[in-house]
This record gives C-alpha cells, structure tokens and sequence, in this order.
C-alpha cells in the first residue's frame, strides 16, 4: 500500500528503499550538511554520488570509499552500483535533522558519523630532510607519471618532456605559480603580491572531472598549509574564487575551496608527510595511493606539492622569514 | 578536401576521467577520424581545442560543468559517424557489451558437457570466486589454470592441497602463461615441441626460456606457470612439486627448467630434494639468488638466457654478437623500462654482476627499492600491481609506456633506455610499434641509446622477425636477448 505522503514527492520518510548510515563524513561535507536545506544530485557514477547542496558538494560513497574533505563513507555495501540502484543526476534532495534524503530511493543518516579531516604535521620542519624527500620521491616515481594530465611537470625542471598542449601550455603558469609562492614565503610584503594571472590560464584545464590544472593549484595549496603557509594559500584562494566561477566545473571548485582550507585525499596528505620526513626506504605505498586518487588527479595535485615545496626551499636559500 | 570538425556539447554530464580518456582513444582511432577530444567545456579546455583544431561555433558555447565532444574527420560523413559512436559510447549502460553470436558455456558443467575430453580448466573469474570454479574443475578430473589474481593465499593452500590428493594440478592464481601440449594458453607463444619441460613462477620468465629454447633449436614439451606465491613459505611449492612428478613422468620430456625468484631456504631444499629425484637432467634458474648447491642432476644458472642455453646443451656462447654502441659520453644513467617483471630482474642482476647500483620497484636481492636511493640505474617492472591499477598491463597496451619511455629520452643524465617487447597470443597486436613510436616521437639531440629484445617467435600472430625491423627501423639496438640488452647497456655505461 502506498500512501499519499509517499505520492506527493514532498514527504518521504519511511517510504525509501535504501537506507544507510553515514560512518565518516569529510570536515567540508560535515559543514555542507549543517548548513542545507536541499538540493539536487550533481552527479552518479558506480562508486559515488555528488550531491549540490548550493553550500556546498558532498560526495557519498559506500563502505570502501576513501575518506575525503568533502566524502561521505556510508554502510552502503561495496558492491553498490548507485546509477543501476536508480539513482539520477537532478534528484532533488533534503537535508534535515535525521539525515539526507535524495528521493524516495535514499536516506543515509549522520548521528553516527566520524568527522574526518587530515592530521596536522607536528614534527619538525628540516629543509634537508625535506629536499631528501623530494629528490626520492622524484626518482621513485619515474615511470609511474600517467602520460595524460600534467604529471610530467613534476620534474625539476619544470618537465622535461612536453608532450601534451595541455602540459606546453600549463608549464609557464604552474613555474609562475611556484615563483610567487617562493616570494610570497620570503617577503615582508607577501599580501601585496597578487598571483600572476598565468595562474588563469591553469584552472579548468586538461582532462577530468577535476581539470588537472586544478589539481596542480589544489596541490600547491595544501601542500602551503602542510608548510606552514596557510594564509599564502588563502591569499591565492581568494584571488581564484571568483575566476573559477566560470573557469572551472562545480566538483573541482568544490574541491579547490577544500584544498584552500588544506584538505585534500588521504593519499595526498601521506605523501606530503613521508617527503617531509625524507620518504620512508620502501614508497610504493605512498606512491600506489597517489596513483589511486583518480584518473590523473592525484599526480596532478603532486605537481603542486612539489612545485610548492621548491618554492619554500628556494625561499630559504634566499634568506627567507620561513619556519 | 579540407578537414571538417564537429562538436557537440552535453549539459551537465559527468563522466569518470577513465572513461573519458578510453572514449576519446576509441574516436581517435575511428576511420577518417584525425583528431578527437572529449572534455570538459571549461574556458582553458576550450582554448586548447581550438588551438588544437577541434573547435567549432557549438563548442564554444560550453561551459565549465558541461561535456565537449570534439571530433575533426576528413569528412563530414566521417565526423558524423564518429560523434554517433561517441554519442552511443556515452549513453551506453556501464558494463554493457556486444553480443557475440557464438554460443558460449557459462558454467564449467556446460563446457565440460560440450568438451567431454578436455583435460584442464582454464579460469578467469573474480578472485573471490576463483578458488570455487577451479575446485569444481579437479572434482571433475580436470586440471586447473588459475588466471584470476586476488585469491586469499589460505584458499590457494587448501586448493593445492585437495588438487594433490585428487592428482590434479593447480597451476596459478595469477598464472598468465603455460604450454601444455604445445598450446599456448593465455600469454604464450607458438613453439614447436620438443623435450624441454618448464616449471615457471613467472609468466615472462617462462615466454623468454621458451622462445631462446626453440631459437636456439629446441622445442618444448610442457611449460607449467605455477603462480607466483607457490614457492613461497605459506604454499611452500606444492604445484611446484606436482609438476615436477608429472615431467618426470611425462616420456616427451627429457630436461627440466625451473624459473622463480628465489624460495626461502626450506622451500628451496624441499624443491631440490624432489629435483634430484626425478631421474633427469634440471637447471635451476632462481634469479637473484646466491649460488647453492644443487643435486648431482642440477645445475644452478643465473639468468633466463643461461638457462635456455642449458636446456639446450649449449654451457655457454661461443660468439655472442656485440654491436657497434656509440658514445655517450658524459651520460651514465641506465633507466629500464619493462612489461615484464622477470625480464626486470634478470637485467637486475645482469648489472648488479657489473657491480653496478640498482634500484627498482619489484628489487632482487642486491638491488635498492626505489626511493632508497636518490640516484642509480631505475629498472621498472611497469606491470607491476602499482602501474597497472585502473590501467591495461602494458603488454596489453604498449601507451602505459608511451608517458615513461617519451619522459626517458628527455633525460639528458641517461645514458641508456633499456626496454622490453613480449609478444605472442594475449598480447598487443603491434608492441614494438609502439615503442618505436614513442621513441621516434620523443627523441631530441642528446636523447639517450634505445636497446631492446624481443620475447617472441616468428610463429607468433605478431612475427618476432618484424617485430624486430620496426625497433631496428627506429634506430633501436635489438639484442638477441634480455640478459644481452642488460649487458649491452651494461657495457655502454661502462666503457
């Protein structure tokens, strides 16, 4: 038997199909949801959904799904398929006090849910060790770059084989960027220097859901924070929020306002820690997690690491105010 | 004629950049098609397209969150017909596929029913069900073929355990070559038979020994892929052990080659044992292991070469051919760059025995793990778990090299690109082609020497011989061997 409340499309409690709890929740999706009322789904894939709050995205996974800024780890099994289980990008979806709804398939509850957010790096900063780190993790990771994207800018010298338009044509800006952060981490006038404007031609571009250009901003920007630089990061945020209102998608400046907060993928944050340390004997690990962060995106975002970690040794070679 | 190029933009669609990049590669390589593009519509990917050639009045219109498909054909007929395909590869159910109109058992029962006297069970499941199908397969009298991976080592353990019981064998998990026979299953090649038996932990170990085998004039009986845990101190070689009975047993084989990595002391002494027992001739080749001592019918080698050549009669190379390797002064680097993982450790070893420094991520004892070190000679086994997630084995598709092999020859400290082509039934239709064109595309002035092998026969669907030519033809040096190219490189680095 159905009832009306079911047929009217505006009350759904107790009618939907799946329900499952939410057991992590990403600091940024934690601040989403305690600030929506609805919105809609963004969109499905196998393992995840997205949803558009207007706030903010969150991005719902099942059981083995990585924690993450903006990622909700739910009960859900693994095996879930969320686009042949129903699921549609445009669902309208509902925020309240007893969980999200999306629909009358959905309803997946946070009372139980651990907020995650990346650990804070406690040791102690040494340039040496720190140069150690990435001239290993540079040497490791050779042949594990995919050829797509912009990871071939991880190399020290601004990458040495510009195979792609995308990366001949990201190469300049992302140097530009490292420039800027080397000033900014050196200078008494730091909030006086605006990013160069090559850092536009950076967001949105290359392949994937996140642009790779984006990624290398995302990167950059985390890897700040980790460093101890996080208003540097803020000061770039603030120049780019506006411009990726139109230079980019709405899944990458979600995760771009994350990274400007200094969150980012799990694997990212290990990877940041094992180069501080001078990176463990053994990185397959750490390097098979990068690899793990989508397509291309999580060598997208190394190149902002590294790229950042350049500019902070530089700017202590120069005599910087730095930590 | 002049090119037509034709976009379509879909609003708000998002797809998973795997399949993107899958779909863009599939339009690009359609009829007539000269460039192809799918993503997304954001002002800096737009930019690109047009400097590309790809863009037309309808792309330009696209924004941030929406999907460009960009297709320049040599005709408008062409262009059509490529942006339906992309249209239909973009709407198609995840994991839908073609029916084939050849009717094909879904069950073991029902194979067995149409093949009644089959004698081994090949099976490519998912690892969690693995272990399920190819019990049902010793319990019906077949031998089994593991090529699935992901099989929890105590269900591999209880497997080979109850296979011993029954006389069956189980070769595998993660077995992806074997002749049994001689036919080829799965990655292998077409040899001729003939007396030389091959127990092998390794797939690639297994194609090279063979093929040196029948190049060197002989031919093989039986070549047993075990999987590569089955020396291991959990299974301790209870397939190895199994097939060692059955060659000793089998009357066309009169040598037995064994190939791995070297098994901890107990499993060593265990195999040994049963080695020496079998009343025929054994070369024991465990690559990166000390020299140990072998029963009176065995004898220790240390590379895949040395172990055909044993197999064949032949103790050692009267004239190995050296080529003419030009200068490369100044340069001192020797970056590997392998499909196959023993074909990574046997250069390993063949420049650690030149007392050169090493490091690798799938290390032989001697060698460093990368990033242990901050310089050295890297070889990469890039079919290794860590390259290959989410991606094609590189044997598959000779572009998961593309990136590294083009990064490579930009690398004005290295001296020597060192390479590997396997060719034969599951492989890329065209491997050496692709490496050639890697390296033609990405060579500069101080770009480093290419040398390579080839693991293949002219009876393979690839032909070795051509296969040769097109590396040749790229300015490739193709050694007879992979333990040659090592040394070749080797010696480049030295002199």
């Amino acid at each position: 038997m159905v009832s009306a409340a079911a047929i009217d499309g505006t009350r759904f409690a107790g009618f939907e199909r799946f329900s499952f709890a939410g057991t992590t929740i990403g600091a940024m999706a934690a601040r989403t949801v305690s600030q929506a009322g609805q919105g809609r789904v963004l969109a499905v894939f196998e393992r995840c959904f997205y949803v558009d709050l207007g706030v903010g995205l969150l991005c719902v996974g099942a059981e083995d799904f990585s924690a993450g800024p903006l990622n909700v780890v739910t009960t859900a099994p693994a095996s879930v398929n969320w686009s042949a289980r129903g699921l549609r990008a445009g669902d309208r979806v509902r925020v309240s006090a007893d969980g999200l709804r999306v629909g009358q398939r959905f309803h997946i509850t946070f009372a139980g849910a651990v907020e995650w957010r990346p650990g804070l790096f406690d040791g102690e900063l040494r340039a040496e060790d720190l140069r150690v780190g990435l001239a290993r993790f540079r040497h490791a990771c050779a042949g594990m770059i995919p050829a797509e994207g912009l990871g071939a800018l991880i190399g020290e010298d601004g990458g040495l084989a510009p195979d792609s338009r995308i990366v001949a044509t990201a190469r300049a800006a992302v140097l530009g960027l490292e420039e800027w952060f080397a000033r900014v981490f050196t200078g008494p006038k730091r909030g006086a220097l605006e990013p160069p404007s090559d850092v536009q031609r950076l967001t949105g571009l290359g392949p994937g859901l996140t642009p790779s250009g984006d990624d290398v901003i995302g990167g950059m920007m985390i890897a700040a924070h980790v460093l101890g630089e996080a208003s540097a990061a803020g000061q770039l945020w603030q120049y780019l929020r506006p411009i990726t209102a139109s230079s980019t998608g709405p899944i990458a400046r979600a995760h771009l306002a994350a990274a400007a907060e200094g969150m980012g993928a799990p694997a990212l944050h290990r990877a940041i820690g094992a180069m501080i340390d001078g990176m463990p004997k053994d990185p397959r690990r750490i390097l098979a997690g990068i690899d793990g962060v989508g397509h291309t995106s999580g060598w997208d975002a190394m190149v902002g690491v590294t790229r950042c970690m350049d500019a902070w040794l530089s700017a202590r070679e120069r005599g910087a105010r730095v930590i | 004629m002049s090119a037509v190029i034709l976009n379509r933009v879909r609003k708000g669609l998002y797809i998973d950049s795997v399949a993107l990049m899958r779909f863009s590669r599939s339009i690009a390589g359609l009829d007539g098609v000269e460039e192809a593009a799918l993503m997304m519509g954001t002002p800096a990917n737009l930019g690109i397209l047009k400097d590309a050639g790809l863009l037309d009045g309808t792309g330009e219109g696209a924004s941030g969150g929406d999907l460009v498909v960009a297709i320049r054909a040599s005709d408008a007929a062409q262009a059509e017909a490529a942006l339906v395909e992309a249209e239909r590869l973009l709407d198609q159910p995840r994991g839908s596929r073609g029916e084939g109109a050849v009717w094909r058992p879904r069950s073991l029962r029902a194979a067995v029913a149409q093949m009644p006297d089959a004698s081994l069970a090949l099976i490519s499941v998912p690892g969690d069900f693995a272990v399920a199908e190819a019990r049902k397969a010793i319990r019906r009298g077949l031998h089994a073929m593991i090529f699935s991976d992901n099989v929890p080592l105590a269900e591999e353990v209880a497997l080979k355990r109850e296979a011993t019981e029954l006389g069956r064998l189980v070769m595998g998990p993660d077995c992806g070559t074997a002749i049994i026979n001689g036919v080829p299953l799965a990655f292998a090649n077409r040899l001729p038979q003939g007396s030389v038996g091959i127990i092998g932990a390794s797939g690639t170990g297994i194609q090279e020994v063979s093929c040196l085998i029948a190049r060197l004039g002989g031919g093989i009986s039986h070549a047993i892929g075990v999987g590569g845990r089955d020396l291991g101190d959990v299974v301790g070689g209870i397939s190895t052990l199994a097939a060692l009975d059955m060659l000793a047993r089998d009357k066309l084989t009169g040598h037995v080659v064994m190939i791995s990595k070297p098994p901890s002391p107990e499993v060593t002494a265990r195999v040994l044992a049963r080695a020496g027992a079998i009343g025929k001739p054994v070369t024991v080749c465990f690559i990166g292991a000390a020299p140990m001592a072998m029963p009176a019918n065995a004898e220790q080698v240390f590379t895949l070469k040395d172990a055909a050549l044993k197999a064949v009669g032949i103790g050692e190379e009267t004239t190995p051919r050296k080529p003419d390797i030009p200068a490369i002064a100044g340069r001192r680097g020797i970056r590997g760059l392998f499909s196959g993982g023993t074909l990574c450790a046997e250069a390993q070893a063949v420049l650690l025995a030149g007392r050169l420094q090493v490091t690798s991520n799938a290390p032989i004892p001697g060698a460093l793990v990368v990033g242990a070190a901050e310089d050295g000679h890297l070889l990469l086994d890039l079919g290794d778990d860590a390259y290959t997630r989410g991606r094609p084995h590189p044997m598959i598709d000779p572009e998961v090299r593309g990136g590294p092999v083009r990064e490579a020859m930009k690398d004005p400290a290295l001296a020597v690109l060192l390479a590997d082509v396997v060719i034969g039934h599951g492989a890329h239709p065209d491997p050496a082609g692709g490496l050639a064109r890697a390296v033609t595309g990405a060579r500069g002035r101080r770009a480093p020497l290419v040398i390579a092998s080839v693991t293949g026969s002219d009876a393979d669907p690839q032909i070795r011989s051509a296969q040769v030519s097109t590396l040749e033809e790229a300015g490739i040096l193709v050694a007879p061997s992979n333990a040659d190219a090592a040394a070749w490189a080797r010696d480049a680095v030295g002199s």
